[in-house]
């Protein structure tokens, strides 16, 4: 099969959008599928956590169908027992969500189209692809606002609980991080922003070391032939992350003044499908 | 069992989600046929899961004791297709004025067609019970049995702009006699005031004032939803049972005009209201959801309880069965 072509990728295609479970392990994972007509490649979206999901979601589908307009077929999907996918979140580790984006990858992947695949994960989603694109799935990883380290991610979820704490609860009831980190590792598990975090949970998120797994640090790099890049992103792109804050739940009058709920990230979204069609085209280049 | 599902309303796409009591995997649509639906609307901006997956899991909640559940993205949110508005507040302003009222009715016309349901209730959070209100007002069907409405929303977070008139030649002639007209009475009342019969005419004025507003109901705040509130008088009247759930912290209770109280006086009895303490708008912190499956769970069970599953019933919790 002659190797796809990126020279229109830039030109806007028809897209068609649907949505369906994938069974895996007992579950459905649920999916939207963005789907243009002659896809160049394909790209597998890892979401962020379970409770930046809401806030990030309109972010993220728009980026799934910008892309999807310059030609790649996205696959977005939620983990076990998180959003609309089946599954009981308490039973869940990291774990069990890495083999989500590496079965989601593999599914979409359809080895006969010879198509490309590339990961991208965004927050939590980026530890997940990064340890699936270690393990050999995807031809090129691309990474926003990726954690150092999966108890990163639920650090700064802890860190959520006890802002809301400080808004909720007198201040002599307030627990401190270290009295909920001694609850959660002592078995109890810790209600945090609608989900129940077990033992399990927090140990299991101390193995995604993202330098071990992409075996380096900075900015790029590469995996066997396999491209990389990790993107920091500044405080103009909190949509993408935690859209306008879970705050902001608490009292929607607060939202005073000109607060973006959608803003413009068609540049920085630009820049982004480039890299994915230079690394495809890499790829492709390099293969036998 | 949960399916994803697609369904063109007013010329968009939107994408939602249907909770199913156990039905027989290959005609899923017969398992549900003259059973009551259950809409579940989202707060804000959310996707249909809302908030800690609240949505997602009340509706598996709703679909164990026999209700099917249905949850959609409306126009622009979640997966559905559709433009979605630049800033928040504009957002706020399109909920608030009903902007998503005909998809939801939209929406239930077809669900009801499509599965052969016997009827619907709509259980809208936030914006979503503003949607609910606008729906049940504007849209009335006896098909529509009841709401639950959780925190729902009675202010504008920003007044839509209202246009101001243009002062020509007559408005500014009509303005100026009126201002005439209130000299020459406060002259009058000026000589008057001080005579005996003039005290007795103002005693009895003064009266009247404090009577006629005794009988008339207390006036609302500035920023009130005129327009929503009415909705909620009129729909008071339909005789359809409604339950209200909200999550005020005490202080704000003190501290704000008590809408509910308000319109419980239009028809007394007719909302069923509990506060629920130790969570927050999204019902998620604390106890917040346990108290929102009890309070719904026996306000189905009072209602409708032919079609409720009584406790201990086997039932399929998702499709991963």
């Amino acid at each position: 099969m002659s190797p796809p072509t990126f020279a229109h990728s830039a030109l806007p295609r028809p897209v068609t959008e649907t949505i369906g479970y994938l069974p895996f392990e007992g579950e459905q994972l649920y999916y939207a599928q963005h789907r243009p007509e002659q896809p160049i490649g394909r790209v597998v979206l890892a979401g962020p956590f379970a409770s930046e999901r809401p806030h990030a979601y309109a972010a993220w589908a728009g980026w799934a169908r910008f892309l999807a307009r310059r030609g790649w077929e996205v696959l977005r999907f939620d983990y076990r027992g998180t959003g609309e996918s089946t599954g009981v979140f308490e039973a869940m580790t990291f774990g069990d969500w890495a083999a989500d984006v590496a079965h989601v990858a593999s599914w979409h992947a359809d080895s006969a189209s010879g198509l490309p695949v590339v990961l991208h994960g965004l927050g939590l989603g980026a530890a997940l692809a990064a340890h699936a694109f270690a393990a050999g799935h995807g031809q090129a990883l691309l990474l926003w606002a990726a954690p150092s380290s999966g108890r990163e991610v639920l650090k700064e979820g802890l860190m959520r609980r006890l802002s809301m704490d400080f808004v909720m609860q007198p201040k002599g009831r307030r627990k401190t991080y270290e009295d909920y980190v001694a609850q959660i590792e002592g078995g109890d598990p810790l209600e945090v922003e609608g989900y129940r975090w077990t033992r399990s949970l927090w140990q299991g998120a101390e193995g995604f070391d993202l330098a071990t797994m992409l075996q380096g640090g900075g900015e790029t790099g590469v995996l066997g032939n396999r491209p990389w890049r990790s993107v920091k992103l500044d405080r103009s792109k909190v949509p993408l992350v935690s859209g306008l804050g879970s705050w902001q739940a608490l009292n929607p009058r607060a939202t005073v003044g000109k607060v973006p709920l959608h803003p413009d990230f068609s540049e920085f979204f630009g820049a982004m499908a480039d890299w994915l069609a230079a690394a495809a085209v890499t790829h492709h280049q390099d293969r036998p | 069992m949960r399916h994803a599902i697609q369904i063109q309303i007013g010329g968009h796409l939107l994408a939602g989600t249907c909770h199913f009591p156990d039905t027989p995997q290959d005609a899923p649509n017969e398992g549900v046929r003259d059973h009551i639906g259950v809409i579940l609307l989202n707060p804000g901006y959310l996707p249909r899961s809302t908030r800690g997956d609240l949505g997602v899991q009340l509706s598996d909640h709703l679909a164990n004791l026999g209700f099917p559940a249905f949850r959609f993205d409306m126009p622009g949110l979640g997966d559905s297709e559709g433009t979605l508005q630049a800033e928040v507040l504009e957002f706020f302003e399109h909920v608030q004025t009903g902007g998503y009222e005909p998809f939801l009715t939209g929406l239930r016309d077809e669900l009801i067609r499509r599965y052969g349901l016997r009827g619907i209730l709509y259980l809208g959070h936030c914006g979503g019970a503003t949607t609910a209100v606008y729906s049940a007002d504007k849209s009335p069907s006896h098909a529509l049995l009841g709401m639950i409405l959780l925190d729902p929303a009675f202010v504008w977070y920003r007044p839509p702009p209202k246009p101001k008139p243009e002062v020509t030649g007559w408005r500014k002639t009509a303005a100026l006699a009126r201002l005439r007209l209130y000299e020459g009475y406060q002259s009058v009342r000026a000589r008057i005031l001080p005579t005996a019969p003039g005290q007795l005419v103002s005693r009895t004025l003064a009266q009247a004032r404090r009577l006629s507003r005794r009988i008339q109901r207390e006036p609302l705040p500035g920023d009130a939803n005129v327009r929503l509130i009415r909705g909620w008088e009129r729909m008071m009247h339909a005789n359809k049972p409604l339950l209200v759930l909200t999550a005020e912290p005490a202080v704000r209770k003190a501290n704000y005009f008590d809408y509910l109280g308000y319109l419980e006086k239009v028809k007394p009895g007719r909302i069923e209201h509990h506060n629920i303490e130790g969570t927050s708008h999204s019902f998620v912190e604390g106890n917040g959801k346990a108290e929102v499956f009890a309070h719904v769970d026996a306000w189905l069970q009072h209602h409708f309880p032919q079609h409720h599953r009584s406790a201990g019933a086997t039932v399929a919790h998702t499709a991963a069965a």
